[in-house]
């Protein structure tokens, strides 16, 4: 069964490679909601990650005759949707500042809970918040590296910034993230 | 003595959790509170790492919005189309100016 789905999943990609937009549209609906979660927890906000994932399949469609297939095509896609993410935040913080909007808030209330027990599933709630509230150089930083599993030079590489920049922004967002979510129980 | 009772070498170990949350040594071992810390930071990477299993639905008009993105923005078909027909003008030109050639060298 797995077998068949990536040779669907490969056929569909030689399909899309040459210009086949109805495949195209078929990885699109397959790798959706990765991407989109993706963009989601990257910029924390719903409407911004739903654009980031609208253009993350469309500079995906024009890079694709470059797809070498060297990586897998969502860890492809993750790339690009992190490029496209870091260039959307950065244009959204440039209009809020000029506009001094207020920032919105992830809102993903209809994620499931992958918690069985209350307990777990309020820190679980609490510690999307809290991803939420952080800067976004930290942010992006504890989502790539301890949401996705990362490397530090995956990560690094990804948002342009040295090995150390890297573990420095990790070190204090998880100092934040630690003293918010058990300062708030204590 | 540090602030809210925390020792100068908790405060040292804590940095060290920060990074490694299994951190251990002979101060890990014995102080309650630096075990503490480190339940708090591995608690945390777990939880953390379970929010990467989670997916969060995507917007439904999405892949109508990317498909239709396709049709007007599309560079792939187009550069192919392009290329086609570039290379049909040069075949083209080719022959025109071999015929040209001939006709010229016939006159002569």
């Amino acid at each position: 069964m797995a077998d068949r789905n990536v040779e669907e999943s490969a056929e569909l990609l030689d399909r899309a490679r040459q210009g086949d937009e109805g495949a195209f549209s078929e990885l699109v609906r397959h790798h959706q909601h990765e991407v989109f979660t993706l963009a989601l927890r990257l910029l924390g906000n719903y409407e911004l990650a739903a654009d980031a994932a609208q253009e993350t399949f469309i500079r995906a469609w024009r890079a694709l005759p470059r797809f070498r297939g060297d990586s897998a095509l969502s860890t492809w896609l993750h790339r690009i949707t992190v490029n496209t993410s870091w260039t959307l935040g950065r244009r959204a913080q440039r209009h809020r500042a000029s506009t001094l909007d207020e920032a919105l808030f992830m809102d993903d209330s209809s994620a499931p809970s992958p918690e069985s027990s209350a307990e777990a599933a309020d820190l679980g709630g609490r510690l999307r918040t809290a991803v939420s509230e952080l800067p976004d150089p930290q942010r992006a930083v504890v989502v790539l590296k301890d949401i996705y599993g990362w490397s530090h030079a995956e990560v690094a590489k990804a948002l342009d910034i040295s090995v150390t920049a890297a573990k420095v922004r990790l070190h204090r967002a998880r100092q934040k993230l630690k003293e918010k979510l058990w300062r708030e129980m204590e | 003595m540090a602030r809210n009772g925390m020792t100068l070498a908790c405060s040292v170990r804590s940095h060290r959790l920060v990074g490694n949350a299994d951190f251990q040594d002979a101060h890990v071992a014995s102080c309650l509170r630096c075990q503490a810390e480190a339940v708090r930071y591995r608690t945390l990477l777990r939880h953390l790492a379970e929010l990467g299993a989670e997916t969060v639905e995507a917007p439904p008009a999405i892949v109508a919005l990317v498909t239709a993105g396709l049709s007007e923005g599309s560079d792939v078909p187009k550069k192919a189309a392009g290329r086609e027909a570039a290379v049909a003008a040069a075949g083209l030109a080719a022959v025109a100016g071999a015929v040209a050639l001939w006709r010229r060298s016939l006159s002569a």
